[in-house]
């Protein structure tokens, strides 16, 4: 099989790609960060601000807040027809905020903002935006794009996308079962049971080669080696969408880019003109 | 303030911050906590043990003034 999950949750996903070339693999990494795109807020109107807070502080902050993003439902602003600064409801998700101290120091919690759209919220209500004294008020309007990582790492969809090599690990029969690379190899790879060693998480070895240093056997006892056909691709998410959506998202991108080139080229490719 | 992302990996940190703090003052070991709380890169984790909240010494000052205006205001 090309492609196999080995494991899946919302915030993470962990596929194997076996048959490809590796960069084709890294292109796919370099998109789920920097090409998908993802709703931050963008726009901060302040009406009133009498917080300890600069308002850029503010504006700052809530850009950063994670939104739940419902990538078919809204248009990038680049790419919408209405070419407004602040944008139109097929572009942008309105949010308010409105709020006050008034007996006691509070933290304004992202629970607070009030979204035009209930799909589109902060990813945990629990983020504190802002803590106000008592009778400091913070009013506000503040509007939601989709964007794209490259131009701000408010827009990135991952927080952490790896890929790695598929590494192969075994043991053969010099293998006198010493046990010193149990303790020499720092991603529990190997154990000992009864007396024998044995692999137990292939995958989680990074390749340092730390347990053949350790190694007392001559010729060594393990064979360690990277899989050259197969990589490891993890995708981390950072609560806009799932870690799946990511990945098929930053395939899509990857495909667009290279539609554009066909596009490009197509219909009145020039020739070469050859040197005599 | 706490950050409300990692500055290195850009993961979301600052809804965990307040449960952090709240467990680390109440004595638990700050390492166990990250570790439950599922902060696992070494970049996020030295976000909250090295984080100083200089807006609450700040807070105390703004406080007062608020607390002086009122009286003033109380008195004319």
């Amino acid at each position: 099989m090309p492609v196999q999950v080995l494991e899946e949750s919302y915030e993470k996903v962990t596929v194997v790609f076996e048959g490809f070339p590796r960069v084709y693999v890294n292109s796919i990494r370099r998109a789920s960060m920097s090409l998908v795109p993802v709703m931050a807020i963008d726009d901060v109107v302040i009406l009133e601000n009498t917080s300890s807070f600069y308002d850029e502080v503010i504006a700052h902050r809530l850009g950063l807040i994670p939104l739940k993003t419902p990538l078919e439902k809204y248009l990038i602003p680049s790419e919408c027809d209405c070419k407004s600064a602040l944008g139109c409801p097929k572009c942008r998700v309105l949010f308010v905020l409105d709020a006050e101290a008034t007996d006691k120091v509070r933290d304004v919690l992202s629970a607070e903002l009030v979204s035009e759209d209930e799909e589109v919220k902060p990813v945990s209500p629990n983020i504190p935006i802002i803590k106000l004294a008592p009778g400091q008020k913070i009013k506000l309007e503040a509007y939601a794009k989709l964007g794209r990582g490259k131009s701000h790492s408010k827009w990135q969809a991952t927080s952490a996308a790896v890929l790695r090599s598929y590494p192969l690990v075994a043991l053969n029969e010099s293998c006198n079962n010493c046990g010193m690379c149990v303790s020499a190899c720092t991603k529990d790879v190997f154990s000992i049971r009864n007396g024998k060693l044995k692999v137990d998480n292939p995958l989680n070895c990074n390749l340092c080669f730390e347990c053949l240093e350790s190694c007392q056997a001559e010729p060594k006892g393990i064979n360690v080696k990277e899989d050259e056909d197969k990589f490891i691709l993890t995708i981390e998410s950072s609560g806009g969408m799932a870690a799946r959506e990511i990945l098929v998202q930053a395939v899509k991108e990857v495909i667009k880019l290279v539609d554009d080139v066909i596009d490009k080229f197509s219909g009145e490719v020039l020739p070469v003109e050859k040197e005599k | 303030m706490f950050p409300i992302r990692c500055f290195t990996c850009g993961a979301l940190i600052a809804d965990k911050y307040r449960e952090y703090k709240k467990r680390v003052n109440m004595g638990e070991d700050s390492g166990k906590v990250l570790d439950e709380l599922g902060v696992k890169r070494y970049c996020c984790r030295r976000m909250f043990i090295s984080n100083v909240d200089i807006i609450d010494q700040i807070l105390p000052y703004e406080e007062s003034v608020s607390r002086k205006g009122k009286e003033y205001q109380m008195v004319r």
